[in-house]
């Protein structure tokens, strides 16, 4: 009789826990596959609320042009960390087929960023919901909750998210007083220019380009123009098979 | 009770000085982290986990493990494992306050640890982990302590007891589930993906401890007159050995699973961690290793001979360490296609690590220390 007990008790604690753990963690979240043809995109069923995007267009993108990236590093302060394994970086350029994979016939460098995931890792493997998605599709950091685990850096795809593993202040020659700095410690990462959004402005990449390749719009609003160019051209993300649904697009 | 770690032969003041200056090393190592941040370690943009992550799918599986000794010695009435489940409890509680020491060597944001307490997000496995240990911790060593005071008085296990058990079965348990769920978040990662991570933390975790207990128990009783008895330490041997095969059955099931569906991403993460990779011969040491320690510790009448049974015990838990712990986490972060760029961890990063072990060493020869002095107090009663 005892053992039968004990037996059931410790089937009983099991389940619950796994059903618990199931229930808290998380597993069952919604699908992952996004197609990128414009006729998938037609019959996308319509999402509610806003989704910020990006369509950067690389025929119009210039080789060795970084003033995307150079606008984006000073309005936000990333510090310029001169050692390789050290650095921190909110846009990059990158090898084409490194980037979209073999679907991509271009070996050019492409700016990368981080993709504002509709199903962001890093978000499910921050501890402390210091990155998180917003409402309007932004996946943000809140750097003063930010203990500097660094699991998102570990779990993001892309490799998009940097770790301050020095003090940033030290690299920064001629900082932006729009923006604040980190501290030492925590991580940071592109964060679509939601502080110039707020401020009616566009995304600072997007107002640096000189050819006008990055277009930055709301992807949920069928009548906005990153959606039509969506509908009316060939798009790649990158890493679809990954489920996360990037708000990245790339024209080829 | 406490008296008696400060009361010794002269091989256990030295012993215990030595493990003492190196948690002191530790101390050091620390502040000079706290001072200058991730500098002074091997960690990088190519190696985001190093040591300090290394230790916790062990560790965690350590803990859960215990409850496998602690189990049966406290719920039921008459177990062979009776005489090792306060020593299991302490186990338990070691390997979660190490957890927890190692969780917070590896905050860039040492000073917002309360943030893990405090701000937890559930739906992120990683956000359970912080809390259960500092549960477990409590459970596991107000358990211990309990059955070592009733154990010296010669009175009866207190009530509580139980159910202090009875809640640390389902903390215990979650331990290896949330460390292997913090790893299961990253995609496109085959290694930390697989469905059998947490059950071969779980059986991997159950033959270390089986191996650290032996080790432990036989030393305590070749030096401190500790007793375990017989029937007891030739049953741990026993668990040690199926769950060392349990464990080898598993890793065999994932590479045959991988190399049979030629799968690249799982073949490429295989090879990632047995082929061309700067953590291949850590991990081929460690299956060999695993391999030959179970296998010995399978034959009775060696497993009979104490000597050979903590020798062989001890082989399989570094076997276990490496695996789960070492190239689990090291060869599992590297990205296929970049360059493998090796992780090798920095002085005070490694002087950090041993200090804790070597403070966890010292407190479980502590504790050894008075469990054996309160059986003797008991006997000469």
């Amino acid at each position: 009789m005892m053992h039968n007990d004990r037996r059931e008790f410790i089937r009983k604690a099991g389940i619950g826990m796994l059903a618990g753990m199931g229930a808290a963690s998380g597993i069952l979240t919604g699908g992952g596959f996004e197609r990128t043809t414009s006729a998938a995109w037609a019959a996308v069923p319509g999402e509610h609320g806003r989704r910020w995007g990006m369509l950067i267009d690389t025929r119009r993108c210039r080789e060795g042009c970084t003033l995307c990236i150079e606008s984006c590093h000073h309005t936000h302060n990333v510090p310029a960390v001169k050692s390789p394994d050290e650095t921190v970086e909110w846009m990059h350029k990158e090898d084409g087929r490194e980037l979209l994979g073999s679907l991509c016939s271009s070996t050019a460098a492409l700016p990368a960023l981080c993709n504002h995931c509709v199903e962001p890792s890093c978000a499910r493997a921050c501890p402390t919901d210091s990155i998180f998605r917003r409402t309007d599709g932004i996946v943000a950091i809140d750097y003063h909750r930010c203990v500097g685990c660094r699991s998102c850096m570990q779990s993001c795809p892309y490799g998009e998210v940097s770790f301050n593993w020095s003090d940033p202040r030290a690299s920064l020659k001629n900082p932006s007083l729009d923006y604040p700095t980190r501290q030492r410690g925590v991580v940071e990462k592109c964060n679509f220019c939601s502080d110039r959004l707020v401020r009616g402005k566009k995304p600072s990449c997007v107002e640096a380009c000189p050819e006008g390749a990055i277009s930055f719009g709301n992807l949920n609003d069928p009548s906005s123009e990153i959606r039509k160019l969506l509908e009316s051209s060939e798009t790649l993300q990158r890493k679809p098979e990954l489920g996360t649904r990037p708000s990245v697009f790339y024209i080829i | 009770m406490i008296e008696q770690a400060l009361k010794g032969h002269r091989s256990y003041l030295i012993w215990s000085f030595a493990l003492l200056a190196l948690a002191a090393g530790a101390a050091y190592a620390s502040a000079l982290q706290s001072a200058d941040g991730f500098v002074h370690t091997g960690m990088g943009n190519n190696a985001i986990w190093g040591l300090y992550h290394a230790q916790l799918p062990f560790l965690a599986s350590i803990a859960a493990a215990s409850l496998a000794m602690l189990v049966p010695g406290t719920l039921q009435k008459h177990s062979f494992l009776a005489p090792l489940a306060p020593l299991a409890a302490f186990l338990g509680a070691i390997a979660s306050a190490m957890s927890l020491l190692f969780i917070a060597a590896d905050l860039g944001m040492q000073r917002r640890i309360l943030t893990l307490f405090l701000n937890p997000s559930p739906g992120a496995p990683a956000s359970w982990q912080a809390p259960l240990l500092l549960l477990f911790l409590a459970l596991s060593l107000a358990v211990g302590w309990a059955q070592v005071g009733a154990m010296r008085k010669g009175v009866k296990q207190a009530v509580w007891i139980r159910s202090a058990v009875m809640i640390a079965i389902p903390a215990g348990l979650a331990l290896p589930v949330i460390s292997a769920f913090r790893l299961a978040v990253v995609p496109g990662s085959e290694l930390w993906t697989s469905a059998l991570l947490a059950p071969r933390l779980m059986v991997s975790g159950v033959a270390a401890s089986a191996g650290m207990m032996l080790l432990m128990a036989v030393t305590a009783e070749k030096l401190a007159g500790f007793k375990a008895g017989e029937e007891a330490l030739e049953r741990l041997a026993a668990v040690a050995a199926w769950a060392g095969l349990g464990s080898l059955a598993l890793t065999g099931l994932e590479a045959g699973t991988a190399m049979l569906g030629n799968v690249t991403a799982k073949t490429t993460a295989l090879s990632l961690l047995y082929g061309n990779s700067p953590f291949a011969l850590a991990s081929w040491f460690s299956l060999l290793a695993g391999a030959l320690s179970t296998g010995f510790l399978l034959m009775p009448s060696l497993r009979r001979s104490s000597i050979a049974a903590a020798s062989f015990g001890a082989l399989l838990a570094l076997s276990v360490w490496l695996q789960s712990g070492l190239t689990l986490i090291l060869a599992g972060q590297l990205r296929n296609g970049s360059v493998a760029v090796g992780y090798a961890p920095a002085l005070p990063e490694i002087l950090l690590t041993t200090g804790v072990w070597a403070g966890a060493v010292l407190i479980i020869t502590v504790l050894l220390k008075i469990t054996a002095s309160a059986q003797l107090e008991r006997e000469g009663l």
